[in-house]
């Protein structure tokens, strides 16, 4: 069983960036208007961002230069970058490379490109964290994001009113001190199509099934993950949950019997990010207690492959610039 | 407390998802889009604590048949 924990790694700052492009579902014209409205009232996704110009990189890229900037971290210090996407610019080769020198980060950082999607972000938590303590590495980036709308049938009503793009950057540090996080990680090939892309076809996506997965596994997840760190979900903050859509994430909530007030949600105004979603919550919904408090959170992410995940982390006062925008 | 025998209960916990959209084609579940039946398994799981799949749903016609389903299913 996939349960990780991870020592002397602590979560500095936070950044995320969409593009400049807002769609409303309300201008969509793929369905009627009852259509319309019962899909914004249910899966709560109004607005969304949609790339132009922007990529998965420059999304990214804006994220960490923003996030280096306001940390005032000396960039020789970084000895580590990992990239998640789905979407990256190229195929060959990893796009980590290339971001490394765009940020103007040492040769002594190494870099490495993960293929996930919405629980890519904990999946890229759990691998920078464990490759940090194994080395003692300094300080470390985790760069999470999609440009998935790129990828979409634009006439598929299953997949086009709810996915967006968004980038984003988290800085994580060597510290001294006893920080933990505690990780469940899970994966279930059987599942490998419901969400699939086929080479030269736009992705699908097999909505029910996606939700029934969803309610019958991420809170045991969470439960599990909570029981093997010995914590219980009354001292939890926040859990914030990858953004798939309001209905599902309200049936994993009513299972872990919490309240809506430790539950934020970014979906309205910026959709299914795919695997930044996580970041984009914490930007968007938690800035002030993250800059300002302590935080204990539970991060859980679920979806594609597929997979899915949670960490139990605790921040304090960390670095979380506005949520930024990317012409 | 909800009981599982009542289908009147059971109605109105589905109709009350909808509030007042598709009133006309409520009663006939072949016809339901996918989102439709995503609410459903949604008050469902709430309400009865039975988690029905998409196709257990497009396998029964109408919404006793629906109310029979999650009896067996509890």
């Amino acid at each position: 069983m996939a349960l990780l924990t991870t020592h002397h790694i602590q979560l500095k700052g936070v950044a995320a960036s969409v593009p400049s492009n807002v769609v409303s579902n309300r201008d969509l014209n793929i369905l009627s208007e009852e259509d319309k409205e019962l899909l914004i009232q249910t899966t709560g996704i109004e607005k969304r961002r949609v790339a132009v110009n922007q990529t998965s990189e420059s999304l990214c890229i804006a994220a960490a230069d923003n996030l280096l900037t306001e940390l005032n971290w000396d960039k020789s210090e970084i000895e580590i970058l990992i990239f998640v996407t789905q979407t990256p610019f190229q195929p060959i080769p990893g796009s980590s490379t290339k971001i490394q020198s765009e940020l103007g980060l040492s040769k002594n950082c190494m870099t490495l490109d993960i293929n996930q999607g919405c629980a890519g972000y904990v999946y890229g938590l759990s691998v920078i964290s464990s490759m940090m303590e194994a080395g003692r590495l300094k300080k470390g980036l985790l760069l999470v994001g999609d440009v998935i709308t790129k990828e979409l049938d634009e006439n598929d009503q299953s997949t086009t009113p709810i996915f967006s793009d968004a980038g984003s950057a988290s800085a994580l540090e060597f510290t001294d001190d006893k920080s933990s996080m505690h990780f469940k990680l899970q994966a279930d090939g059987t599942g490998f199509e419901v969400i699939h892309q086929a080479k030269d076809e736009a992705m699908k996506m097999n909505g029910p099934a996606v939700f029934n997965f969803g309610l019958k596994e991420v809170a045991s997840n969470i439960n599990d993950l909570l029981s093997n760190a010995e914590k219980e979900i009354d001292k939890v903050d926040f859990v914030v949950m990858h953004q798939a859509n309001k209905l599902l994430n309200e049936g994993i909530r009513r299972r872990l019997k919490i309240s809506l007030d430790k539950v934020p949600y970014s979906i309205g105004n910026y959709g299914n990010t795919s695997c930044a979603t996580i970041p984009v919550t914490l930007v968007d919904q938690l800035r002030d207690q993250l800059q300002n408090e302590e935080v204990q959170l539970i991060l859980s992410g679920f979806g594609v492959g597929l997979s899915w995940g949670s960490v139990n982390l605790t921040t304090n006062k960390i670095v979380c610039p506005k949520m930024i925008i990317v012409e | 407390m909800i009981d599982l025998n009542d289908f009147d209960q059971f109605e109105k916990i589905i109709k009350d998802q909808f509030q007042g959209v598709y009133e006309k084609r409520f009663n006939q579940l072949k016809d339901w889009s996918s989102m439709q039946i995503l609410i459903v398994i949604s008050s469902i799981d709430e309400h009865y604590d039975v988690l029905l799949t998409h196709e257990e749903i497009k396998s029964v016609g109408n919404l006793m048949d629906l109310h029979e389903l999650v009896r067996t299913k509890k």
